[in-house]
């Protein structure tokens, strides 16, 4: 990932990362987010992006310092659930910029 | 007739009172009806009535328009957006920022699966029991299912046993210390529509 | 057969009793619900087609019956009987939805659809009784006729059915008496 000066002044983009993980191998769908999920453990203002939140996707929220990550997702019953949860997240964490403190939490809803 | 009143027979007894009689099947066992001609008739009456009252429902359903579009996927919707999810269950990863978990529900629809590839085979209920939550707790799964087909019990219970003991090691985190199964009658899986076939 | 290739899930459940659909429905399967919707989802329009007097509107009480049922069914205490704990949901549905409507809008009566030509004797003479009785339900008053539908089809209690409808157990006798008395009569050329 390129270096961005500006990292802190832009979140990160919930398409985006909604996109790459729809490329993890064994994801089969991603969901909306439960309404127990979606509690930050701290209580966080988030920052909302320009464009509207659409609900089966990566939900970001930051408060400026901490930015959690949070996603549901379907897995495939050919792949090794937890193996694949486990690259989900990965991929997650790859996304953060340095510096940034960050949460995952990656909830597995269905498997099919 | 007054169409205020309940219809009395010359008898002396009523209709409603008959009706009760029918609706008790009969029981206790009535002489003052039962060797009564006109209480017999009036109950014959009764029971074409509402038998034919069936059939009109019956007609009515046999003759149903079909529902508008969409009506049958607007159900399906709503049900979809409340779906039981159950227990968070805990999945390793070595990051502390990282939060993985499984829901409950999807663990039970993947047993239910483990059932459906026994053939002959249909899960009813299926119990995660011990605290699911907690890494590493022993968790005992207990299965009701039915033979559906004319299958040998205990094969089919070793396989699904194994099926399942298979399928949690494959996706879940869970210590499975035993997978018990109950086989519960074979008559009782069918609908009654469908004993025939 | 192309409706097993799009629907495995539904079609292999189809001769499932309704006792075991419920158990799985309880845990979350929704194929299940599927097939006690398709199975119910008939007899609940019909009946609630009748309550109300528009299969329109039966159609939405129905859709919230469901609704109803599959956020309530862990309180069902015997799955076997979901057919009649489905239709009580249906006839309480249909009958709040009566009570919002105004007044002063008569509600059509149903027509029986009587079958096409061709028919032997015995059938001819079974669809007249069935276009009496029709005949005969209509000309109940609205309370006699819902207070009928809901003791000859969805199977409530007297008890039950006076909640339903909000009005003493003792009303509802009367109402059932002169209900049976009157079909009774009317259909006396049929007995």
């Amino acid at each position: 990932m390129t270096p961005n000066a500006n990292e802190d002044a832009q979140p990160l983009d919930e398409d985006l990362l909604t996109a790459r993980v729809y490329t993890v191998d064994g994801v089969t769908d991603v969901f909306p987010p439960a309404p127990t999920l979606t509690l930050i453990p701290q209580a966080l203002t988030a920052i909302v992006t320009g464009s509207p939140k659409r609900l089966n996707r990566v939900n970001v929220s930051t408060d400026g310092a901490t930015t959690a990550l949070t996603i549901r997702v379907g897995t495939s019953i050919d792949a090794a659930t937890p193996d694949t949860a486990k690259r989900v997240a990965d991929t997650l964490l790859d996304s953060i910029p340095d510096g940034h403190d960050a949460t995952v939490t990656v909830q597995v809803s269905r498997i099919a | 007739m007054n169409e205020n009143e309940p219809r009395t027979l010359n008898c002396g007894k009523t209709i409603e009172e008959l009706s009760a009689y029918l609706a008790a099947d009969r029981t206790p066992y009535d002489p003052s009806i039962e060797a009564c001609p006109e209480c017999l008739n009036a109950l014959q009456g009764l029971t074409r009535v509402s038998q034919l009252f069936h059939d009109l429902i019956t007609q009515d359903v046999t003759d149903l328009p079909a529902p508008r579009e969409n009506w049958f996927e607007d159900i399906m919707t709503n049900i979809h957006r409340e779906v039981r999810s159950g227990r968070s269950l805990p999945l390793p990863h070595p990051d502390k920022r990282v939060d993985l978990s499984l829901t409950e529900g999807a663990v039970l629809a993947l047993i239910r699966s483990a059932g459906d590839i026994v053939p002959g085979l249909v899960i009813g209920t299926c119990h995660l029991k011990g605290n699911v939550e907690e890494p590493g707790a022993p968790v005992d799964v207990s299965v009701t299912a039915s033979i559906v087909w004319n299958q040998p019990i205990p094969d089919a219970t070793r396989t699904l046993r194994t099926h399942i003991y298979e399928a949690l090691a494959t996706h879940t985190a869970l210590n499975v210390t035993s997978v018990n199964i109950t086989i519960k009658d074979l008559h009782r899986a069918l609908s009654d529509e469908n004993k025939e076939n | 057969m192309n409706a097993s290739q799009q629907h495995p899930e539904r079609d292999r459940l189809e001769g499932v009793a309704d006792a075991i659909l419920v158990e799985r429905a309880v845990d979350g399967d929704t194929a299940a619900f599927e097939t006690l919707i398709r199975r119910h989802g008939p007899l609940m329009r019909a009946y609630t087609a009748r309550i109300v007097g528009s299969m329109a509107d039966a159609d939405d009480v129905v859709q919230d019956a469901f609704h109803t049922a599959w956020r309530r069914l862990p309180e069902l205490r015997d799955p076997a009987a979901v057919r009649p704990w489905l239709m009580r949901i249906a006839s309480r549905l249909a009958l709040t939805y009566l009570r919002r409507k105004p007044a002063d809008v008569a509600l059509p009566a149903l027509e029986v659809a009587l079958p096409a030509d061709g028919q032997p004797e015995n059938v001819a003479v079974r669809n007249a009784q069935l276009k009496a009785l029709s005949v005969a339900l209509d000309t109940l008053s609205e309370d006699q006729r819902r207070c009928w539908l809901l003791r000859e089809v969805a199977e409530l209690s007297y008890d039950d059915i006076a909640q339903e409808m909000e009005v003493p157990t003792a009303t509802v006798r009367g109402k059932l008496a002169r209900a049976r008395a009157s079909i009774y009569a009317q259909m006396e050329g049929w007995r």
